[in-house]
């Protein structure tokens, strides 16, 4: 897959909720590219559709209608154990609450995806403490989550993302438990991994000032695409 | 395969974590479990207890097996009313009441495998008397050297016939301890003791008299019924040949080799006499107490049983409940349901393992003290019977109902959809 080739396509994404009597159109016909090496940020208000978004492209929900294409992929096409495999490989999560196992140490939490494919234990030790050099916690490894701090926790919950080398990461309010100066330092975290790694990264955010240090930042209000613009980056 | 093995590596690891987390809880947790398992193991072999005690009640005095004389019920019941209508009939027919060519019998039997000891016995009613009371009475004609009962153990008041004891002497006469306090009633004691005199009127109108030598308390209540004397004395009196017996009452290295054992026995002395078991000896309808007890053990057993799988259950669910969210997060990272549930599977086997560890370890405390302080029952001394077989069933019935109990509340957790989770997070 080279940069610039198109990653996640999606196609007149509609997702309706039924709260009781009443019917609730969380997207609205969403039509979108992602293109590989991205980094983009998905902002609105709450309640504008970004999480739904989120769990529609990490296979995590089914879309009422609509296609939504990773990799050149139908997922429609998907079984729920594919689809399960398939995030498992190929795509990465880091959500507002850290949520690490606070039974394990950091570098345990950061091997749990790894555990899950069956890679050798070498490999995925090496990887795991290269990983948590790369977010900044390589004096944290043997640490419990309670021990960190919330960005410590975000960090490693980062760390976690990436063990499988994932094509795309999807990140919701992942910012939104830490104070503003970690979150600075959390997204610019985001973007050193995005140039670094060439990790296309999907992120949702209310906070418009995070969102415009992604390449790509999408607008979103009432279940549409209010706004879609690139940013040039000079490399 | 690999790949297999390396998630039931990650579940033991995750599993085993999270039940080591809290010391506390754990040590609380397998408390329950523990008293829940001891609880189980209690009910069972005190069931077993209590049937091996009833069973022992039987064997310890007429032995596992015995050899008596083959009745031909039908026969003889129609050969007695046409007796009884003739003015002929003869009270006991005195050869039929014996087993023929003993020695030669016990010996046969004796080199049986299996077979521990054997003892022959003449047997006979009779009529005791001491003062104006009287009380009828099984005698029975015990040789010195008895190894299969423990009726020579069993004394609580005098001796008894030690070998080469010499009746002619001494005229000694053993009596069970109710024969002795109902021979003693009207004479305003509460028992007859060791010194008193005894008339003794044999089945063939014989009378002789006896002084007591020792009261026996074999807590069983047909033998403390009885009287016993030597058997060369009954046979005697009886004036019956020296071969001639009414019983060769057999022990047995192992009580539950019975059925075969009685079968074998039959095969070689079958022109001897029949075998009868010590079940055949009932008549208290033991089987119908044993049954009785195991029933009320089964249902102290399915109780505790479900006992367990509740609070097993209600851990799961509450670490479960308590993980909700992470669940949630593992499942999107890609994790499988099935490696959840066996995560929790393996936490439901881990925590009852240990809880095994500990329920065993009380038990072994309550085992051990009540075999230093039995209880006392009239028919022996009652505590509980470990029995390997029915351990290893406990312990697979309780391990499969931990894992059962905690699959569900996982299989529950696991079925909800991960976005409502995830967006309940954000």
């Amino acid at each position: 897959m080279t940069k610039d080739s198109i990653l996640v396509e999606v196609r007149d994404l509609r997702k309706t909720y039924q709260m009781g009597k009443v019917e609730v159109h969380a997207l609205n016909g969403v039509n979108l590219q992602i293109r590989c090496g991205e980094f983009v940020s998905v902002t609105g208000a709450s309640g504008s559709g970004k999480t739904t978004l989120l769990n529609m492209i990490g296979l995590l929900d089914d879309p009422t209608y609509g296609t939504v294409m990773i990799d050149g992929q139908d997922t429609r096409k998907l079984s729920a154990r594919e689809k399960s495999e398939f995030r498992l490989q190929r795509l990465g999560f880091i959500f507002q609450f850290f949520n690490l196992f606070m039974e394990l140490t950091a570098i345990e939490n950061i091997v749990l995806p790894a555990l899950a494919v069956g890679a050798s234990r070498e490999n995925y030790m090496a990887k795991a403490v290269t990983l948590l050099k790369s977010v900044g916690l390589e004096k944290r490894v043997r640490h419990y989550p309670f021990e960190l701090s919330g960005g410590e926790q975000q960090r490693v919950a980062i760390a976690r993302a990436l063990m499988n080398n994932p094509i795309l990461v999807l990140t919701d309010e992942p910012t939104a438990n830490i104070d503003s100066v970690m979150s600075n330092k959390i997204v610019d975290l985001f973007v050193r991994i995005n140039r670094e790694r060439n990790v296309t990264i999907l992120m949702a955010t209310h906070e418009k000032e995070l969102a415009s240090k992604a390449t790509h930042v999408i607008e979103f209000q009432d279940g549409k695409i209010i706004s879609d613009h690139r940013r040039v980056v000079e490399s | 395969m690999g790949r297999f093995w390396s998630s039931v590596k990650t579940a033991f690891f995750i599993s085993s974590r999270d039940v080591a987390k809290n010391v506390r809880v754990l040590a609380i947790v397998l408390l329950a479990l523990g008293f829940l398992f001891t609880n189980l193991l209690f009910a069972r072999f005190m069931v077993l207890g209590f049937r091996d005690i009833l069973e022992y009640d039987v064997i310890k005095v007429s032995g596992a097996l015995s050899l008596v004389v083959q009745q031909t019920q039908e026969k003889e019941e129609d050969e007695n009313i046409s007796k009884l209508s003739s003015t002929q009939y003869k009270l006991e027919p005195e050869e039929a009441d014996y087993l023929q060519n003993a020695p030669l019998l016990e010996k046969k039997i004796s080199e049986f495998p299996g077979v521990a000891s054997v003892t022959s016995i003449l047997t006979s009613s009779a009529m005791l008397k001491h003062g104006t009371k009287e009380e009828p009475a099984m005698i029975l004609g015990f040789p010195l050297d008895d190894k299969v009962t423990v009726l020579s153990k069993s004394v609580v008041k005098g001796r008894y016939f030690e070998p080469g004891y010499d009746i002619e002497r001494e005229s000694g006469i053993i009596l069970g301890r109710y024969l002795a306090e109902k021979l003693a009633k009207k004479r305003g004691k509460p028992s007859l003791e060791v010194g008193d005199m005894v008339r003794v009127i044999f089945r063939n109108s014989r009378l002789k008299r006896y002084t007591v030598r020792g009261i026996i308390d074999a807590r069983d209540y047909e033998a403390n019924y009885d009287a016993i004397l030597p058997r060369d004395e009954l046979q005697a009196v009886l004036k019956t040949k020296l071969d001639e017996v009414s019983e060769i009452r057999i022990r047995l290295d192992d009580k539950n080799r019975v059925p075969e054992l009685k079968s074998a026995i039959a095969e070689i002395t079958k022109l001897g006499g029949a075998v009868e078991t010590w079940e055949d000896k009932d008549d208290f309808g033991l089987p119908d107490l044993v049954r009785g007890f195991n029933l009320v053990g089964q249902i102290i057993f399915g109780v505790g049983l479900l006992s367990s799988a509740v609070v097993i259950a209600v851990v799961i669910y509450v670490n479960a409940i308590r993980k909700r969210r992470q669940i949630g997060i593992i499942r999107a990272i890609g994790i499988k349901n099935w490696l959840i549930l066996l995560v929790f599977s393996v936490q439901a086997f881990l925590l009852s393992s240990l809880s095994i560890g500990v329920g065993t370890g009380f038990y072994y405390l309550l085992d051990y003290y009540l075999h230093q302080h039995p209880i006392v029952m009239p028919f022996g001394d009652m505590t509980t019977s470990f029995q390997l077989h029915a351990y290893l069933v406990t312990v697979k019935l309780f391990l499969a109902t931990a894992v059962c109990a905690g699959l569900y509340p996982a299989w529950i957790v696991t079925r909800e959809p991960i976005a409502k989770i995830t967006s309940e997070i954000g």
